[in-house]
């Protein structure tokens, strides 16, 4: 076993983690936190792919990782800014059709 | 041997996302996503990547851990106590599960079956690199032969932080004062600490061309610097008005453009460089782009972080 192999399926994990995260947990925070955990399968998948190469790794993907996680904090502080503004105007914390009073 | 500590690290890393979507509690949830960050800063350098570890260290684990504590803190202000029992849905979800499970496998399966030896574009970059007398292969290839990804992942922060503005509740973000925690440790901590992160910051550019760094680095140590100084009470100075805080998010944009345009000018095609001032051009990038990455960190942050219970004005 090729120690690239670990972190490719460590990032295949990782993925499947955060899509049971997105689909399972009500909670609008966890829902970000997911898909931020998403991205790190992702990340994880392509750099150690890149570490196939003889010698040193690929910078390619390296770099496509590096623009990805300034990406992913511009979406995760959008998300909260949206879930926040959400939070404000409804009171509720899930997409969930409860009746608004139960959480305010 | 090395093969023991990556698996090791790869299942802390499983364990801790894990970790990270418990339901037991948001604060959790956070606090876990944040060593998540840093282990993984752990398993890039593993992979050879320092760049991507300097990055994830400050950005991946920094940033997004403050922005989502304080999300975290904003989502109890008017429901205190944990999370009400009807959306903590504990066991195991059979659907979503069996959605991963496939997901998983199918990954799993393109993973396995690459196969074990490709030098992809190694050889390629490294040789270009050397032509273009940039060290770092990685910044070699953000700034110079990936020149567009970069440039239109810059107008994403900037679009991003636009959004975020539109977003926030208070009417102005200027002047105000966040949440006080300033007490006399956390200030005069602040105070020391604040010129070595600038020193980092101005570090990270400028050996970002033959060593580990550059502009995202060195942008997210100004973003933590600036975010760190929010925290601590002290409200932004009032040479920092609204054109001052609109022109340092854009700045690093309109120079990226304006150097991407040059070698039209030059009869090239837009992003070719031409070879003589190649380094001049790319260094004089970095620098402005990490004024802009930097303020746009600060400014996500801020411009969406719960008030003070003074309502937040200074």
């Amino acid at each position: 076993m090729n120690h690239y192999l670990v972190y490719g399926l460590g990032g295949a994990l990782i993925f499947s983690i955060g899509v049971y995260g997105m689909l399972a947990r009500p909670h609008l925070l966890h829902k970000v936190v997911a898909a931020n955990l998403m991205g790190s399968g992702v990340f994880l998948i392509l750099i150690g792919l890149g570490n196939r190469a003889q010698g040193r790794p690929d910078p390619v993907p390296q770099a496509m990782v590096l623009t990805g996680i300034v990406v992913t904090v511009a979406l995760t502080a959008l998300g909260l800014a949206i879930v926040k503004r959400y939070y404000t105007v409804t009171g509720l914390t899930t997409l969930d059709d409860d009746p608004p009073e139960a959480d305010a | 041997m090395m093969l023991v500590f990556d698996i090791m690290l790869m299942a802390v890393i499983v364990w801790i996302a894990l970790g990270s979507l418990s339901p037991r509690g948001v604060y959790k949830s956070v606090v876990m996503f944040v060593v998540f960050g840093l282990f993984m800063a752990l398993g890039w350098v593993r992979l050879g990547a320092p760049d991507v570890a300097l990055a994830e260290a400050a950005i991946g684990a920094g940033v997004t851990g403050v922005i989502l504590l304080d999300a975290a803190g904003h989502l109890r202000q008017r429901t205190p106590g944990p999370i009400p029992e009807r959306h903590v849905r504990r066991g195991v979800a059979p659907l979503p599960l069996l959605a991963s499970v496939i997901v998983f496998f199918v990954l799993a399966l393109l993973v396995v079956n690459l196969p074990a030896e490709a030098d992809g574009l190694a050889p390629l970059m490294t040789a270009g690199a050397e032509d273009s007398g940039i060290k770092n292969v990685v910044t070699a290839v953000l700034l110079d032969f990936r020149g567009y990804d970069t440039l239109l992942e810059i107008a994403v922060l900037m679009l991003a932080t636009v959004a975020v503005f539109s977003l926030r509740d208070a009417p102005d973000i200027l002047g105000r004062r966040l949440a006080g925690f300033a007490g006399p440790l956390l200030g005069s901590f602040t105070r020391i600490v604040t010129p070595f992160m600038l020193l980092i910051a101005g570090h990270l550019v400028w050996i970002g061309s033959s060593e580990p760094g550059g502009a995202f680095q060195a942008g997210a140590v100004l973003g933590a610097a600036g975010i760190l100084l929010a925290l601590s009470g002290f409200a932004s100075p009032r040479w920092a008005g609204r054109r001052v805080v609109r022109l340092s998010l854009t700045v690093g944009l309109l120079v990226f453009i304006a150097i991407a345009l040059y070698p039209l000018f030059l009869g090239g095609t837009l992003l070719q460089y031409p070879d003589e001032t190649r380094k001049t051009l790319i260094l004089a990038m970095e620098t402005w782009l990490t004024l802009s990455i930097g303020a746009s960190l600060v400014s996500l942050f801020i411009a969406s972080a719960s008030p003070g219970p003074d309502g937040g004005i200074a």
